[in-house]
Parts: structure tokens; sequence; C-alpha cells
């Protein structure tokens, strides 16, 4: 069966009339991913495939379970999704539905005193920063942006400016309500139980947490819909509204308040980008140093891609600031911020100049260009908004490079490896050549997390969205997983989802059998998300090499 | 073809969702976040800025067509306010001309034939009837004005600084009279050396802009052109934002040049108002025991910048050649209401959460209320209900289009709240 | 399948060619040691004993035990206290107690790779001599497996973010018997040190792959797999420490200072007794308690602050202004000894650190045995489930004053675990009788108003999972993809 007429008016009857469409005008909307590079080569690729065939707009967990229940009663496949910002949010096959949640956007409880709240799928972090903060709380800060719906970034994944105290989205992740892909409702942590409130993870017995997520990734949607979370906020001890002048583009935020210090940390020693491993090796230092002392709530590396693009506020402005090398290397940024008191806010500062000088680093001047457009234009950032598409901002289209979770050690060695890739393929092949330099594999995000226990990373391509310059970012991020699989890195473990799952399962014990066994047993039409998931049955090598475009 | 000039703008936007909030900084509650009317009305995502660029995109591509898809084309684009919320939102992070898309949406619709709208048609039809979008009488433009002994600069032997530029809707729309009255006493006891166009008056023609009727437009423009050089005024002053913005930015587009290379400085009465306080010549001496909030008109605020022209083209990575300055809501009209407030004495201003630049629209620009009421109704409520939690009593703005449609969003939830104009509280507080 | 075995000996014997006959224990003498543990769980006897000393040995059991449909139960302590080690319908119990091993220790990443059997107090011991230790629970029985005592969730006594979560990879082996490892360890089948050391791999990613495993284990009483070995996080021993008591007359006065205390980050260790249980913590032998106990108020807050390398003086100045503070706040008094109690000086430390002494586990000190419930609770709910904890132990004559009462906060006060213990003499039928049924009244009243039992063992199983929905239903579904013949701890968590 496939989607029909029939099916349609099945769901009218849910969800009522106006809330679901197949008008091809407004599915539109719902059709392509642009900004990332293998996006772009999809929508080529797929073309109308990736136009639902429907949109529809459940407004409870009930109408959820109908819509499921109807898409295995019909057999047609059904997208979850948040804000839609991620590639995994759109079809790759015909007669496949969208699931937009906008209708579902409470936030149903914000405790202040046990520091949780519990939202539906279209709060976005943004929503909930704000009420958080005027209870002296706040939420971590992702990259993708504020704008994003919280709970699929948390069910899926996130990174986020102050994970150095918060980790990433799994960690802020307590209990949630999740709609099978054959329709039975579950709930996890507290959840769960009557009375107990959701305040709370960790089982009864297992935690479903972990058959929610796998890896750095969720299943993309494949194991069904999430419809609510409980998630934990954290400690805020910073204005309860957000300080700003100015307007629009030119609005800065300046101070946080007597409780928050922002700091820039440099290794002059190093040329950059000669000696670019040497420079994240002392940042790393840095970092382990501060991990030991337990002190920060934010602490991070930032290649120049970070600094340029937070900070601009044109497109113009930042070629300029290229150009006029503002940001001549990477830089560590360290944010202090006073939860105890004023005192723990001296004491840190004194145990961070200690430690910079221990590792042969130096503080950023007020008056250098790099802390004057760093700390006052975009530091704030870090806490509130993130980055939005403002990675896209050098070229109007951007791809992560390369990335991994390990050790700060094994992140800098990755970073190192990973960049040699990309400049050889430069180098030989003239692959990137008219891409944004030197923000394309040069530098890299070191992101440790949970004082530096352990690191996550990313490198970037900045291509322009023409199909040649997406293909050639493609074959550089290729490059840079293959490099990985031939070093044994740690990064193999992370290149799960979907098809990879297929291709390098054999590698990581196989675990593309035991993803694929629950994929059956929840599943067993496989109508949830069935172009992003993991399939249900082993791809014979042919077809997961032509769906990965290696063919 | 329309689409063509911002194809680099639609296909290049990166789904990111920021057009459909307010400025991330700037969210102060979970409850008035959003900034899109049209996507909180419509819901689905094609009612954004987002949604708009996808349908750009399918038309070039050929993936939509008019003539299959018209009836959901013209909805989708023509209810909305063209409030530019979300392309200062975009503009925060991206450099993609969005304004320019919905522009380009409503001229393609308007070329192909399937726009502007019945309800529009009849504002254009009756500017060609009548010079104004009422269909009333020319004879009647200037009635508020009798005997109050005001020059008619449309008399070659009248002259003054100042033309005075009043508006269709205050012109003619019943109890809003009080506007250019209140306008007239304060220029005069301020003694400012102004005029109006009296009978001679016509509409801005900016309506026909908005929905996308560029060849109306431009005639309208043209006369409007002659009209104000015959009066030899060097400043424009007028109430209305929608005339204002069509003044400084929508006639200095058509001509290709800069706002500031018109022949005219075109101010709106809120900004002149504030000059002749600066100046000393409007004291407040009254007393005004009352809390407001102030209501941003889009077309005052963000879209109120002054216009810079552009003739050229992408290159890589999408920079401009030549370097393209683009309005983001910087410059806009924000402090000049908010600093008169402020020196009326006894009166408390408290501010909305969605303000300046990201202030949340009324509703009733862009053609939208009149094609689309309860659209326009809907958006007003939002409004008030966002007035009423700042605990004030009443609603402040300038703009009659603004006021017009927060006394139906008033009507409509069935609040106390009241609306005056800001001329309402200037003219109680002056000596 | 291989040739049919009709006898438990016939397993025996396959057995022996996968592990040292020695330890291939069929004597119903030890066997009968194995059917029971501390708890007030059914005694019930496993066939066979398997002393396995290696993952390989584990995983040749457990395929053996796969092809022939017999139940397994893992177990790495020597001793366990909630039922979880028995097995329910006989089979083997694979005691991997016996695996010491501590594999690696990777200063710079502070993490310490160690076996299924080792304990707190040897790994403690170890990670000493380095100035390191790894982040214990309150006063853990000598010879419970850290890994054990971590797959359980026994809650640590840290209360700072999440440092509680410290589970980072996992050697394990699944259902089927195929050695699995999982988050970063996975890239290779190697020795999990091997990894560290050979390849471009710190072990230092939790995640993955493919389901996060270091969620889905713990709780699951080895029935999705059996952990062998584990790196977990390390931290620094400090330079200066000090505990900072606070004494309360009820939970209720305790609540608000609690939630301020955690919420400003005060202090790195934190923990809540009443009287009765501090007491028997700090007592050397039973009849000591009741002295303590009077003398120490109703309940103390214990808040460890510290101090390492970095300007130590500094560092304890600051927090002592904010206990200062918060003492002004909510007008008590801290004390940085209790008057009347010196044995809190030199047992302190112990209680944050150590394990206990051998053969001498503080919550059997008061009768010889004990029961504990225990839940999670937000601490603001923690005086009501007192106030049904103790009306359930009043409608069975159990004496109020008996109860020890614990509340551990987590992750910054976001949540607590909260325990009752109720001492009884296990020699004493009626006393033991009484438990069971105050036990049973408690768990239940305390599930009607909505505590969150989290660790299952035992009657809650089905007590919590029948309030649930399709929780257990689904978790037997996963069961069911990692093992079809339900060969691990079947029965452990209803299915």
């Amino acid at each position: 069966m496939a989607f029909t007429e029939v099916a349609y008016k099945a769901l009218q009857d849910v969800v009522g009339d106006e809330n679901v469409t197949d008008d091809p005008v407004l599915c539109q909307a719902y059709s392509r991913v642009q900004w990332l590079p293998g996006g772009v080569v999809q929508r080529e690729k797929c073309g109308l495939n990736m136009r639902p065939a429907c949109v529809v707009m459940p407004g409870s967990t009930e109408e959820v379970q109908s819509i499921i229940k109807i898409a295995n009663r019909y057999s047609f496949p059904f997208i979850p999704r948040g804000s839609g910002f991620t590639f995994q949010a759109f079809p790759t096959q015909a007669g496949t539905i969208v699931i937009d949640p906008k209708r579902m956007d409470r936030i149903i409880e914000l405790n202040e005193k046990d520091m949780y709240a519990v939202i539906e799928p279209y709060v976005s972090f943004v929503g909930l920063q704000a009420e958080a903060m005027k209870r002296g709380l706040y939420t971590p800060t992702p990259l993708a942006g504020s704008q994003v719906s919280c709970l699929a970034n948390y069910s899926w994944h996130g990174a986020y400016g102050n994970s150095w105290i918060t980790g990433i989205g799994a960690q802020n992740l307590l209990g949630f309500e999740l709609v099978l892909p054959d329709g039975e409702i579950v709930r996890s942590g507290s959840m769960a139980c009557p009375g107990a409130g959701d305040f709370w993870n960790d089982g009864p017995g297992p935690d479903l947490r972990g058959f929610l997520r796998g890896g750095m990734f969720g299943h993309a949607g494949g194991i069904g819909m999430v419809t609510k979370i409980s998630c934990k906020l954290w400690q805020w001890a910073g204005p309860e509204v957000f300080p700003t002048e100015g307007n629009a583009n030119m609005k800065f935020s300046g101070s946080l308040g007597e409780n928050w210090r922002w700091y820039m940390i440099k290794f002059p020693q190093f040329k950059y980008p000669e000696e670019e491993e040497k420079e994240m090796r002392a940042s790393a230092e840095l970092f382990y140093e501060m991990g030991k002392a337990q002190i920060a709530e934010v602490a991070t590396h930032l290649a120049q891609q970070f600094l340029y693009t937070y900070s601009s506020v044109t497109k113009q402005d930042l070629h300029d600031n290229i150009k006029n090398d503002v940001f001549p290397h990477s830089y560590c940024v360290v944010g202090l911020h006073a939860k105890t008191s004023t005192s723990q806010l001296d004491y840190e500062e004194k145990v961070l100049k200690a430690i910079v000088e221990k590792v042969g680093a130096v503080f950023v001047e007020e008056d250098e260009p790099a802390y004057q457009t760093w700390i006052k234009r975009a530091a704030n950032e870090w806490i509130r908004f993130g980055n939005a598409q403002r990675l896209a901002r050098p070229s109007d289209n951007f791809s992560i490079g390369s990335s991994n979770v390990d050790s700060i050690d094994q992140i800098v060695n990755e970073i190192t490896e990973c960049n040699k890739v990309g400049r050889k393929a430069l180098e030989d092949d003239g692959l990137g050549k008219d891409f944004v330099q030197p923000l394309s594999m040069n530098g890299g995000w070191i992101s440790p997390q949970e004082y530096g226990y352990w690191c996550l990373h990313t490198t970037d391509v900045f291509p322009e969205q023409a199909v040649d310059q997406c293909n050639q970012a493609m074959e550089i991020i290729g490059r840079c997983a293959k490099s990985q699989f031939e070093r044994n890195s740690s990064a193999k473990a992370i290149h799960l989802l979907g098809p990879a799952y297929d291709m390098f399962g054999p590698m990581v014990g196989n675990i593309h059998h035991y993803v694929k066994a629950v994929k059956r047993e929840f599943d067993p039409n496989n109508v949830s998300n069935p172009g992003y998931a993991t399939t249900p049955d082993v791809m014979p090598e042919e077809d997961w090499k032509k769906m990965m475009g290696i063919l | 073809m329309a689409l063509e000039k911002i194809e680099y703008d639609a296909t290049h936007c990166q789904r990111c969702s920021t057009c459909k909030w307010t400025h991330l900084w700037e969210v102060k509650s979970h409850r008035f976040a959003r900034n899109c009317p049209s996507l909180v009305y419509g819901k689905f995502d094609s009612y954004s800025a987002q949604g708009k660029n996808d349908i750009v995109t399918g038309l070039l591509s050929g993936e939509l067509s008019w003539e299959e898809n018209k009836d959901t084309l013209l909805e989708v684009i023509y209810r909305c306010p063209v409030c530019a919320a979300c392309d200062v939102s975009c503009k925060r992070v991206m450099d993609l001309d969005i304004i320019g898309v919905l522009d380009a949406l409503r001229e393609e619709a308007c070329e192909k034939g399937y726009g502007p709208l019945p309800a529009h048609k009849e504002f254009i039809q009756s500017i060609s009837n009548y010079d104004n979008v009422w269909k009333q009488p020319r004879s009647r433009r200037a009635g508020w004005a009798k005997k109050l002994g005001i020059k008619d600069l449309s008399k070659s032997d009248e002259k003054a600084e100042v033309l005075y530029y009043v508006g269709c809707t205050y012109a003619y729309k019943p109890g809003m009279d009080s506007v250019p009255k209140n306008t007239a006493a304060i220029l005069k006891q301020a003694g400012v050396d102004f005029g109006i166009l009296g009978a001679k008056e016509i509409c801005c023609g900016g309506i026909a802009d908005n929905v996308g009727d560029k060849k109306s437009f431009e005639e309208i423009a043209k006369k409007n052109l002659e009209l104000f050089e015959s009066t030899g005024a060097k400043l424009i002053v007028t109430n209305c934002p929608g005339c204002f913005m069509t003044f400084s930015e929508k006639y200095a587009k058509m001509k290709k040049i800069n706002t500031s290379d018109l022949p005219y400085k075109v101010m709106h009465s809120t900004q002149y108002i504030e000059q002749l306080i600066n100046e000393g010549k409007i004291k407040f001496s009254k007393n005004i025991d009352k809390q407001v909030t102030w209501h941003d008109p889009c077309h005052l605020g963000r879209r109120g910048e002054p216009y810079t022209h552009w003739e050229g083209k992408r290159v890589q990575f999408g920079l401009t050649e030549p370097p393209r300055v683009m309005n983001r809501g910087v410059d806009g009209i924000y402090e000049a209401p908010r600093n008169i407030l402020k020196a009326i004495p006894g009166l408390k201003l408290v501010e909305m959460e969605r303000i300046k630049e990201y202030s949340w629209c009324c509703g009733s620009g862009g053609g939208a209320k009149s094609a689309y009421p309860d659209f326009a109704l809907t958006t007003a409520k939002e409004r008030i209900e966002e007035a009423e939690a700042t605990g004030s009593g009443t609603i402040v703005t300038s703009c009659p289009w603004c006021e017009a449609n927060l006394i139906d969003g008033i009507d409509g939830i069935g609040s106390n709240m009241k609306v005056d104009d800001i001329l309402d509280l200037v003219v109680q507080a002056m000596d | 399948m291989t040739d049919k075995i009709t006898t438990i000996n016939d397993f025996a014997v396959l057995l022996k060619e996968v592990v040292d006959d020695k330890r291939v224990i069929t004597d119903l003498d030890i066997l009968e040691g194995f059917s029971h543990d501390t708890s007030l769980c059914i005694a019930r006897k496993p066939d066979i004993v398997v002393k396995a000393l290696s993952t390989q040995e584990v995983s040749e059991t457990v395929k053996l035990a796969n092809e022939h449909g017999i139940p397994v139960t893992p177990r790495s302590s020597k001793v366990g206290f909630y039922g979880a080690g028995i097995p329910e319908q006989g089979g083997i119990i694979i005691d991997m107690s016996g695996m010491k091993k501590i594999r690696k220790i990777d200063l710079r990443n502070r993490w310490v790779m160690f076996e299924a059997g080792v304990t707190y107090g040897e790994l403690q011991a170890e990670l000493k001599s380095h100035g390191m230790r790894i982040l214990n629970p309150l006063l853990p029985h000598s010879d419970k497996s850290v890994i054990s005592s971590t797959l359980e969730r026994e809650p640590k006594l840290t209360a700072k973010h999440h440092l509680d979560e410290t589970i980072f990879t996992m050697e394990m082996v699944m259902p089927t018997g195929d050695i699995f490892h999982t988050g970063s360890m996975s890239i290779s089948p190697d020795a999990p040190e091997k990894i560290s050391d050979e390849l471009p791999c710190d072990l230092c990613n939790s995640h993955g792959p493919g389901l996060d495993w270091f969620r889905l284990i713990p709780g699951s009483l080895g029935s999705f797999g059996i952990v062998t070995v584990m790196n977990a996080k390390i931290d620094l021993i400090a330079e200066k420490s000090k505990v900072v008591y606070f004494g309360f007359d009820s939970l209720e006065d305790c609540v608000e200072p609690v939630y301020r205390a955690l919420r400003k980050l005060i202090g790195d260790e934190c923990f809540i007794l009443n009287s009765r249980y501090l007491a028997t913590a700090l007592a050397k032998e039973a009849a000591e308690i009741n002295r303590i106990s009077k003398v120490l108020p109703n309940y103390i807050v214990a808040l460890n602050v510290t101090a390492g390398e970095w300007f130590p003086e500094d560092k304890m100045s600051y927090q002592d202004e904010a206990i200062k503070e918060l003492s002004r706040t909510f007008m008590v008094q801290p004390m940085e000894a209790i008057p009347g109690v010196p044995e809190i000086e030199t047992v302190i430390k112990k209680m944050l650190y150590q394990p206990c002494d051998n053969g001498d586990y503080w919550k059997f000190r008061a009768k010889g045995a004990s029961t504990e419930v225990f839940f999670l609770t937000q601490l603001q709910r923690a005086p009501e489930f007192l106030k049904a904890i103790n009306k359930a132990a009043a409608a069975n004559n159990f004496s109020a004053d008996e109860i020890g009462i614990y509340l551990q906060p987590k992750q910054n006060g976001r949540a607590f675990q909260m325990e009752a213990s109720f001492p009884y003499d296990p020699e004493n039928p009626v006393e033991k009788k009484q438990v069971e049924d105050v036990y049973m009244a408690a768990s239940e009243s305390l599930l009607n108003k909505g505590a969150f039992f989290y660790r299952l063992y035992g009657p809650w199983v089905d007590m919590v999972y029948a309030r649930t929905g399709n929780l257990q239903e689904t978790l037997k579904r996963i069961k069911k993809t990692l093992d079809p013949k339900n060969i691990l701890s079947p029965g452990k968590l209803g299915f």
C-alpha cells in the first residue's frame, strides 16, 4: 500500500482539515535542505521525491499515535521532525509524510527548585532559556542556534557552547515520551511512573535513553516520534534579561554582569598555520589543567571559522575581517561564572591566570582587534543564541569536514590528521580550491566536555552551493572519514547512521545486526523515516554503496 | 522576470528557521518568542520566509507552476503583511534579501496576471478614479483642514518650507481626522512654516507597490514627484508610516537613487516633533498620569530606514559587486516616538517584549487586512495580548493602519485597552 | 546444536572444556552459598557456578549456555544485597569476583580500567598511589565490586554536575556469547588496554555504537549483557578537605538549605543522614549506636569542602564564606565537629572515600542484617515520603527510632536517592517477617504516592512495571532482539 487519498482522509479525521495538507505549494517548504553539501547533492538526486506527499500537524501525543498507526495501516513512511534543520528531516522517497510538531509547543512545567523543564517538540531553546533565565537557570546553547527545537536537538544530536559543564544533548535529556513506530506509546524515567513527576531519567530498570539514542546521534526519527521530554536546566547567575545594545545585526551584547567574565587566550609563540598542531597541543594542556582544577563554565578552542562567523555583522564584514587578519589564528575562549559567589569568580580567575602562565599562553589584551571583535561582539552568543546558520555566512553553504569524540589529546590528533588530508586533497587534486580560506580544513573547534573528561571536535569546509563544489566537499569529507578508518581512529565509532551502518557496522562489533534487529522489532513495516534510520535488513554491499554515492 | 532578480537569495536559504523567531537575544518569554504573523496563523512552514524561499525555488525549477498552483500561491504570497520581521531576523545571520523575495513574488504574481487580489485591485482602481484608496471624492480630502487657515501649496502663490502630507486614511477615515488636526495645531504652535496639498493631494501609491503592481505604482509616484517639486518644499512631514516609507524608500528605489539623493527630505511626524522638542519649540507642561506602551509600526521602524540603491551582482561566495548596503532594521525610527513619550510629564512608558526592529506586526500591512481580514484580526489580537501583559491600559502608536487594526483586535478579544495616536498625548501635554 | 545434554553434569562437562574444571562447580554446599544473599529474596540454587577469570571464559560459557538453552546469571561481587545475583530459573551463575585485574590507569584522561571483580578497596588503594580516587558511594561493602555497584546505579557521594555518571567504555559479553565493546572501545575487538595503548583511541567516548549501552546495561541486572571490563572516571584526591555539618530537627528543615547549598555548588560530596543511620555508620559496634544517636541532631547534612593543587587556601576560603552565608540565611550553625561525637573525626574520611572494613558492613551493625527501601525523589517531596515510611513502619509495629534514613543528592540536587533502612536480627524469624511486611507496606505506599523506584529488585519489578504502561513490554522487546533465547538473567525484570 502507499499514501493514498484514503489515508489522507484518515489523517484529516485525526487532526482536522486545517492541520493537514497535501497541497504541493505548502509541502514545498518541507522539501529541501540547502546548507549541507550533502543536502544539496541529495536534492539533485532525489528531486521531487523529497517533497512530502503530505504535511500533518498533530496537537497531542494521541494524535501522533493515530497518525503513526495510520502510516502502519497503509504502509507509508513518515518523518517526525523538530524545526526541520537537519537533512534527516526530509523525505527521500515519494509518498512520505512529514509530521510537523508546530502545534505541540507547550512548556508544560518549569521546575525551578529541581532544575528541569518538561517540554513538547516545538519548544525552542530560545523560549525555554528566556523562561529559565527569569528563574536563575539556563539551558545549554546549541551551535545549531537557539531557534531549533530543544526536544529534537536532544533526541538527535547537539553540541553546545557551555558543554564544558553541560556535556552534550543526550546528557541533558531526562525522561521522555515516545510514540514507537508501531504506534505504541512508551514513557521513560520518572515520567513513566504515575505521580512521580518528570524530574529524572535512569529507569525504572534499564534506561530507555539508551534505546532512544545511540552513539553521537539519535535514530533520526527511525524509532518513532518523541512527543515530550523533561530536560535539565543549569544554574544561571547572570542577568534575568539578556543585555543588548543596538539594533538588528548591529546589536551587541555587553556585560553579563558581575557574575560573569570572559577571556581570550592565545599562544603567540606558534606560527600559524604551520605550527597549528603545536598550538592545539598547548591548548589541550590548558584544558587538561583547567579540568583538573574544575574551574570555568565555558572552555573551548575556537578555530578561525567560528571567530569570524560569530563576530561578523555582514558577509562583507566577515570577508573584510579575513583580509585584515583580525583573527590570525585560533584562540581559546574561557568563561567564568560565579555560581557560588564573586569570591569564587576571583578565585577561578586567579587559578586561570596561573594555569595560563604554566602552559605558556597569554591573555589577549582588551585593545587587540581580536578581543574587541570577539569579546565585544560575539562571546555572549556562546551563552544565548548559538551560531544559528552563521557558519554558512562565508559562502552560504558549509559542512562539517570531520568530527570525533574522545579525549582532548585524541581530538587534537584527529584535527591534525584530518586537516592534513584536507590540505593534501587541495594540493594534489585541487579539491576545495574555490572554498573560503583560511576557514576550510584549517584549525578546528575543540569542545572539551564535562571538565575535559572527554572532548569533541569539528573541522569545517566552506564551499559554495554549486553542485560541483558540494561534490568536492563530500569528497574531502569522505577522504577524512577514510583516513579515520585507515588510522583505526576512535572516530570509527561515530560514523553510524542509515546506510553507514551497513558500511561500518562490520568494523564496529557488527553493531548493524543489533540495531537492525531493534529496527525490525519496533518498525516491522519500516515506516519510521526509512531514508535515514538504518534499514531493517542488512543491505547488500552494492545497495549501500549506491546509497552512499560510492558507486 | 521578477524572481530572477532574487534567485540567489531564495535558493541560498539555509532553512535554519531564524526567520521564524524574534531576535534570539531579545526573546523574553516563550509566549512572545515568535515573529512571523503569517506563520503563526498559517502554521505550515510555507507561510514563513523560509517557505517562500522554497516556493521561489520551486517556481524557478518548474516544480511548482502558476497554472496549477495559483490559488495556494496567491494565498501564501498575499496572506502576509510584508512586515520584514523575517528579513531582519535572517539578516542577523545571513545576507539574503528576504524582503526582496517577498516583493518579487508579488511582482511576479502581477506580471503573470494572477495578482494582485481583487481587494487590492479595488484600492488601486480607487486611486485611479479618486486619487485615494477609499473611493472618496477628491474635494473632501482636505475637509479636516476647513477653517484652519493652513497654506495650500497646490496653489502656485503659496510656498512653505515644510509640506505636511496627510495621506488618504487620515484625510478620509472617520474618527482619524484628529491626527491631521493635531499635527496642524502642533506645527502652528511651534511656529513651523508649513502647508498642505489640500484637495490636490493624491495617494502615495505605496499600496500598489506593496501588492506588486509596479506599473500602477510608478504612475502614481511620478505624479507625486511632480507635485512635490511644484511646491518647492524641501521637507515633507507625514504621519502615515506607509507614506513615509513610500516616499523615503520606494520612490528612491523606483528612481534608482539613494534616499539621500531625493529632491526632498521626508520625516515622519514623530521625528519632526522630536526635533521641535529638542529645539525648544514644543514644551510640555501638563501631566498625563498614565501608563502606556508603544507599538512600533513596521513601516516606521524596521522598514523606515533610508534606502541605498544598488545595482550589481553576486560574485564569489555570494559577496556583492559593488558592495551592497542592505537595510537590516538598524536605523529605523525607534527612538523618536519613545523620546516624545518620555518627555511627557507623568507618562510612564512600559515596553512590550517585541519592540523596535523585532516588533510584532499589527497584521494589516501589505494588503493583508483587506484581503484576509481574519488573519489581520488574529495578528492584532496577539499584539493586544502582548500589550495587556505590560499592565498598561493604553497602546500608543502613530500609524492609521495599526491604529485601526489594533482597535479591531481590542474588540476581538474584548479587551479594555485603548489605542491612542501619539499626537493625542502630545497635544494634551503641550503648553 | 551439538550433542544433546540431558543432565547438569553433561553440561558441566562441556563447560570444563572452556573453563578450568576446578572453576566449574557443582558441589551442592557451594551452590547453596550462591542461592541467597543478604536480601529477603527467596533462596534459589543455581545448577552450576562458573568462576570465570577472563572475558573469554565468560564468552565461551555464555555461548554454550545459549546453545543449550541454559539460563545464566552473572555476578561480580562476593556479596549481594538485593537478590540481583540469585538465579530466577536455575542454570549457571557466572561468578566474576575473581577477575581482579586493574588493567590500566590513564592519569592524563582521568580514568581507570578494571575488571568485574575489583572492589572499591582494591581500586582506591591502587589509585591512591597515583594521587587519584574513584568516585564512590557511601561506605560500600568491602566485597562490593565497583562494576556491580556502578551497574546497579548505587549513587555516588559527589553531587556535582554529572560527574556521578562515571562509565566511559565497557567490554561486555552479549547474550549470544559474542564479545562486544561499547563507546570508542568498539573500534577494535582487541583487549581494551591494548586499544588505548596501540591505537589512536583513549576510550573516552561513552556513547554508542548504535545504542547507548552505558544507559541500557545499568539497571538491567545482567539481562542485556555481562560487563567484564570497564573504564570509568576518576578524580584527583583533594589537597585539602574538611567536612562541614549542619544539624536539623526535621527533614523538612533540611530542604531549603540543602537546595541552596547544592545550587551554589558548595562542596563536592554531600549526604544527609538521620541520627540513627549516622550513628550506625560511626559506631564500632551495636551497643554504641544508641548513645551516639542520642547526641546527634535528628538530621545531619554533611558537605565535603575540598581544594586541589591551585591556591587551596583561597578555595577553602570562598567556600567558607559561602557556608557562612548559607548559615546566616537559614540560621543554622555549621559545625566542623559534632559535639559529643568524637568518632566522627576519625570515621568521616573513611565514609567519604573508603569502603567498609572487611567483614564489617555498617548497615548490618545494629542487628546483623537490614533491608532497605530506596527510590529517587525531589528533595521537596522527601518529607512526604518519610511520613509514608513511618506510617508503614508503625502499622507493622516497627519502631521509627530504628529506621535509618539516608538522602543522597545527585547532580546539583536535581534528584535525591532516599533510602530507609530497617535493621533486623536475621536469626529471629519474627523480626525477619516484620521487616518483610514493613518493606512491602512501605514500598506499596511509596509507589502509590509517586516515589520513583528506579533500581528494580525482587517484588519491586512487578509492582513498578504494573504502573508504567508499555515500559516493561518495550524492554521485553529490546531483550528479544538482543537475547532471543532469553538466556541472561531470565525473570529478573519480569521477562
